[in-house]
């Protein structure tokens, strides 16, 4: 936990919009090849102290002594050489530097009220965030691109394992690990894939198949955690039961509920191009006119027009843009990077406008000055 | 008074935010009271996933005529009912009249199957093991596999000897 050498880190932290999970797997695969269509994968595990009362109802001095433990295990965490770790106070953030924060994904909207005793230590990678007090005393964050929610749960619980080393946690027997919300008892997992499904909207099958989820303990939310209006046809797939079931048959079913779901999406796909050839062709080079030269670009018509954009990548009808370049723009296009890359507060007229700039600079190439 | 979040323009609304039981007051200006604003309506919706999916997670049929509070933490059955979430560990225990009947709504368990601390590990992991090969026997049974069962037997056997 270093303070202050790490500045450069803590700047990239807050200036970069590239982390671990915006870097493609899939710049040289196949059309149609699952990180193609899973933008990333998230495993966060849900852990609370024994004998100490759950974060909305600690005491300053309790809290306190919450803290001091855990960042005692952090240390811990970074001395088994688990990478090195940039800690953050929450309240020593401004409100923007929140909302950074949470753009990339890095910590929950809850912490972003700053409450006191509330922290994150985010790797220096940025494949792993631990958030405190969070709503529960410790949160394991682990996101990663491409479609490895194994890979993302086998690295959270090797965190888990160090942290449990110096930590005692609050677990029963019976109903496992104990979490302020019932929701998340038992493994406190929640797994998640973050899917881009513009062939099963385009074919208007998501109300369908995303009813078909909640029947098997899945649920699908947008891309910010909205509900299933997704905004640029992302969705978020992930489990809802996390009592009854282990770790490995909650992560085997989101797998295979998502490999499902992958199948209608090419299936969609290869449907479309059929049919609708020449639409969707024209759609996306229309995108691509509209990102590098449209002058006002509200938030919602950028999500749809990257989408066309990703779908034209995948079907190869449009060549030679950077798949990690997308994912970026997701986040820099979002309110707080517009408003840090200008440096000033936007409304939100000018934020159009500086989100038509990025998309103009960055898919058209064209010398703007943002 | 300074705005408590931008410490920049002065206050000018007062903002009473009652979660989870706990009450927060803040002095803020204007255009952070709009910022706040948006995320206030996200946060409210967020504040309690469960009331979206079962509104009446905690609400009994009829309400006690006194309002019990958890002996560790304080938590009130009534603030249960409210926020739907638990105030400690001890309280699953001590509501666990309440919360039964949630997580099995939710989850349609109430048998953790996961990742055990390891300092538990030893002594649960292996009546974790026993309860799992003492199903597989009563499955076999069932199923008329007697070959296997007996198997098993002898395993759970030599596994009870080695534990005492
Ligand atoms: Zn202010
Ligand atoms: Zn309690």
């Amino acid at each position: 936990m270093q303070k202050d050498n790490n500045t450069t880190n803590l700047t990239r932290l807050l200036t970069s919009s590239a982390s671990a999970w915006t870097s493609s797997r899939s710049q040289s695969c196949e059309p149609g090849q699952d990180d193609q269509i899973v933008l990333a994968s998230r495993v966060r595990l849900a852990r609370n102290l024994a004998g100490q009362p759950f974060p909305a109802h600690l005491s300053p001095e309790i809290g306190q002594k919450v803290v001091a433990s855990l960042f005692l295990a952090l240390r811990h965490l970074e001395m088994a050489n688990n990478g090195k770790y940039i800690l953050l106070k929450m309240k020593d953030l401004t409100p923007l530097q929140r909302s950074l924060l949470l753009e990339k994904h890095l910590i929950s909207r809850e912490l972003t009220q700053a409450l006191e005793n509330q922290a994150v230590a985010i790797r220096e990678d940025e494949a792993v965030a631990l958030m405190l007090n969070e709503e529960d005393h410790l949160r394991i964050q682990c996101l990663l691109p491409g479609f490895q929610p194994e890979e993302a749960w086998r690295i959270a619980s090797e965190i888990d394992d160090l942290l449990e080393e110096k930590l005692d946690y609050a677990f029963d027997p019976e109903l496992g690990y104990l979490t302020t919300c019932p929701s998340n008892a038992g493994t406190g997992l929640r797994a998640s894939v973050l899917l881009h499904l513009p062939g099963i909207i385009l074919t208007k099958q998501q109300d369908m198949l995303l009813a078909q989820l909640n029947k098997v303990g899945m649920t699908a939310r947008g891309f910010y955690g909205e509900g299933t209006k997704a905004l640029g046809h992302i969705f978020q797939v992930s489990n809802q039961v996390t009592l009854g079931l282990s770790e490995d048959n909650i992560l085997q079913g989101l797998k295979s509920v998502v490999s499902r779901l992958l199948e209608h999406e090419r299936q969609a796909r290869s449907r479309l191009l059929q049919e609708k050839g020449a639409v969707i062709e024209d759609q996306v080079w229309r995108s691509y006119g509209i990102m590098s030269q449209a002058r006002l670009l509200p938030g919602k018509e950028f999500m749809e027009r990257l989408s066309y954009l990703r779908l034209g990548l995948d079907l190869g009808i449009i060549e030679g843009i950077d798949r990690s370049l997308l994912n970026r723009l997701l986040i820099e296009a979002q309110p707080a990077f517009l408003q840090q890359a200008k440096g000033q507060e936007l409304d939100q007229l000018e934020r159009d406008k500086e989100r038509a700039k990025l998309a103009n600079i960055r898919i058209g190439k064209t010398q703007r000055e943002v | 008074m300074q705005c408590q979040r931008c410490q920049q323009r002065p206050a000018n609304v007062h903002i009473v935010q009652v979660n989870n039981g706990v009450k927060r007051e803040e002095h803020v200006c204007q255009q952070c009271a709009a910022q706040m604003g948006l995320a206030a309506i996200g946060s409210l919706g967020q504040s309690n996933p469960l009331e979206k999916i079962f509104p009446n997670l905690f609400t009994p049929e009829a309400a006690p005529e006194t309002d019990r509070a958890c002996p560790h933490c304080g938590y009130s059955c009534q603030e249960l009912r409210e926020s739907g979430r638990l105030g400690c560990g001890d309280c699953y225990q001590y509501f666990s009249g309440e919360v039964q009947p949630v997580l099995q709504r939710i989850h349609n368990s109430l048998h953790h199957q996961g990742k055990i601390p390891r300092r538990l590990g030893g002594t649960l992991g292996r009546k974790r093991q026993l309860d799992d090969l003492r199903n597989q026997l009563a499955r076999c049974v069932l199923d008329e596999r007697f070959e296997e069962a007996a198997r098993l037997r002898d395993q759970i056997r030599e596994m009870e000897k080695r534990g005492e």
